[in-house]
């Protein structure tokens, strides 16, 4: 191995580094409002492994998160007609501090994308601006799943 | 109360626990230029059993014509079907058609759903065997009428799909079906009682179609109105099928995937005698099967159909083939389904009047 390219290959390790710490609450959040707890997780984890795989390549298109989340949805889609899985009211299998079992049935209620956008935004903070590009959808279309959606979840949780 | 906001973060969290790169990236050669990272759940890219299985469908109408023993020999040098020596490697890392799918969002395969029209109204095994059985009791009852024993055509639900549509079966038997799957000597004792001519004019007549032998009545029995083994509808289905085919070899997915895979063979080397590249996996396998063993069914593969077999199998799967391409049919013939579910039903109803039919025939020889 030549010892010189080694400072490069660190680069890039960094890069992953601080790409992964970033993207993967976000790749999570958006996975499981879309697929469920289980699925959810293992297409995050699936989507994480690709980009490490093809790291050189991925980190460089200019939405690496958004192109990971399709990645995770697509290996997700397949795996769905093997395995129950979705995000439902009746997942009452977790009982690690912080979940809520009123909150999951309020979240079930939502649309798939309305239940992805408030996760993303109100949840973990994410711009609008950020999720469009990550959902491949228009920021208006995320205003407007954002305000109906946590209008539902405040008559149904309260804030 | 936390705020919203929190709630939702703590509540995700625990339904699903942050992904850590310890559970992703095996530690030990992350950091090395001359290595791949390992990966402790390489589930991505190994190809499902259900996806290996319905990969080759394209040919399986071809396979189903061929009678060939196995070889041992897992590889040649060289294809007497290249013009150049074919490569024991896909093209490079940089062609990742994974990428240029999911940006192109791409349609999704999966397993449980029909991939061609035809399999809307595919009849399973179980149909196929009463279906069988019924023609063969009802004939058995009219030579028996007549004074013959008759012994019937054995029943074939041809090898096993899986066993056909893996690499393993490749190496061995090419685009071939092995001799093994059919029973020469069931055929061989129906065929021989046709040497006497009476029975043979009782069985099938006189060439009088109206008036015809046991199996002309046999076919009229189960198969009203006309005695054909095809429902009444069937040109109605095939017009629409024969639609169907048109706009597939239009669509931009379709078209792109094949040329994919066209470019990895011809990165390996294959080209028809015109020097042209294939066009898709179906035409590579039909231009051996007509040249490499034109007229001599009973040979077996050759080395050189062994390689292009698997050649052509890794280069479906270096391209996401399966993926794109059946993922793909999927959409139409779903469109298909939806355009035609009166002419679908109608010919389902028809199988099941055929079956009923069938079991009664099967019941009747039991039962005199």
């Amino acid at each position: 191995m030549d010892v010189s390219i080694e400072p490069v290959t660190e680069v890039v390790e960094d890069e992953f580094s601080s790409w992964f710490a970033l993207a993967e609450p976000r790749l999570r959040a958006a996975l499981v409002a879309e697929f469920g707890a289980d699925l959810g997780r293992d297409a995050t984890a699936e989507a994480v492994a690709y980009v490490w795989e093809h790291r050189d390549r991925v980190l460089g298109l200019a939405n690496a998160t958004g192109y990971a989340f399709r990645v995770g949805q697509r290996w997700a889609r397949r795996q769905r007609s093997r395995r129950r899985a979705g995000f439902t009211a009746d997942d009452t299998t977790h009982s690690s501090p912080g979940f809520e079992p009123a909150l999951q049935r309020a979240l079930a209620g939502l649309s798939t994308r309305q239940r992805q956008v408030v996760v993303l935004c109100v949840g973990y903070g994410v711009t609008h601006a950020e999720a469009a590009q990550m959902l491949g959808i228009s920021r208006s279309s995320v205003q407007n799943h954002a305000e109906r959606g946590l209008r539902h979840l405040q008559n149904e949780v309260g804030t | 109360m936390n705020a919203l906001d929190e709630r939702i973060r703590h509540h995700i969290d625990a339904l699903a626990a942050p992904v850590t790169l310890d559970e992703i990236i095996d530690p030990s050669p992350v950091f090395r230029l001359d290595q791949q990272p390992g990966r402790r759940r390489p589930t991505r890219f190994v190809m499902s059993a259900a996806a290996v299985v319905i990969a080759m469908v394209g040919v399986g109408g071809i396979v189903a014509i061929r009678v060939a023993q196995p070889v041992t020999e897992s590889r040649s040098d060289q294809t007497s079907v290249t013009e150049v020596s074919a490569a024991d490697t896909v093209p490079g890392p940089e062609s990742t058609p994974m990428i240029e799918a999911v940006e192109a969002d791409v349609p999704v395969y999966t397993a449980d759903a029909a991939i061609q029209p035809q399999e809307l109204i595919e009849t399973d095994t179980d149909w196929n065997r009463i279906e069988h059985d019924g023609f063969e009791a009802a004939i058995a009852s009219c030579m028996d009428a007549a004074g013959f024993s008759y012994v019937s055509r054995p029943f074939e639900s041809g090898p096993s799909i899986p066993a056909v549509r893996d690499e393993s079966y490749r190496r061995t038997y090419g685009y071939s079906v092995p001799a093994s799957a059919f029973d020469a000597d069931a055929w061989a004792r129906f065929e021989a009682q046709l040497d006497d001519p009476r029975f043979k004019t009782t069985f099938m007549g006189d060439g009088d179609e109206q008036a015809g032998g046991c199996q002309i009545q046999a076919l009229h029995q189960l198969y009203p109105p006309n005695g054909w083994r095809v429902p009444p509808n069937n040109d109605q289905f095939l017009d629409a099928l024969n639609d169907w085919y048109t706009s597939m070899q239009d669509d931009p997915f379709l078209v792109a995937a094949q040329q994919d895979w066209s470019n990895c063979m011809t990165d390996l080397g294959y080209r028809d005698t015109n020097g042209d590249p294939y066009p898709a996996p179906d035409a590579l396998a039909m231009h051996i099967l007509q040249t490499e063993h034109a007229g001599q069914n009973e040979e077996p593969p050759t080395p050189s159909e062994i390689a292009a077999a698997v050649d052509d199998w890794t280069c479906q799967r270096h391209v996401d083939f399966v993926n794109r391409w059946y993922g793909r049919q999927q959409e139409l013939t779903a469109d298909f389904a939806s355009a035609n579910s009166d002419l679908i039903s109608s010919i389902l109803a028809w199988q099941a009047a055929v079956a009923d039919r069938a079991q009664a025939a099967t019941a009747n020889l039991d039962n005199p």
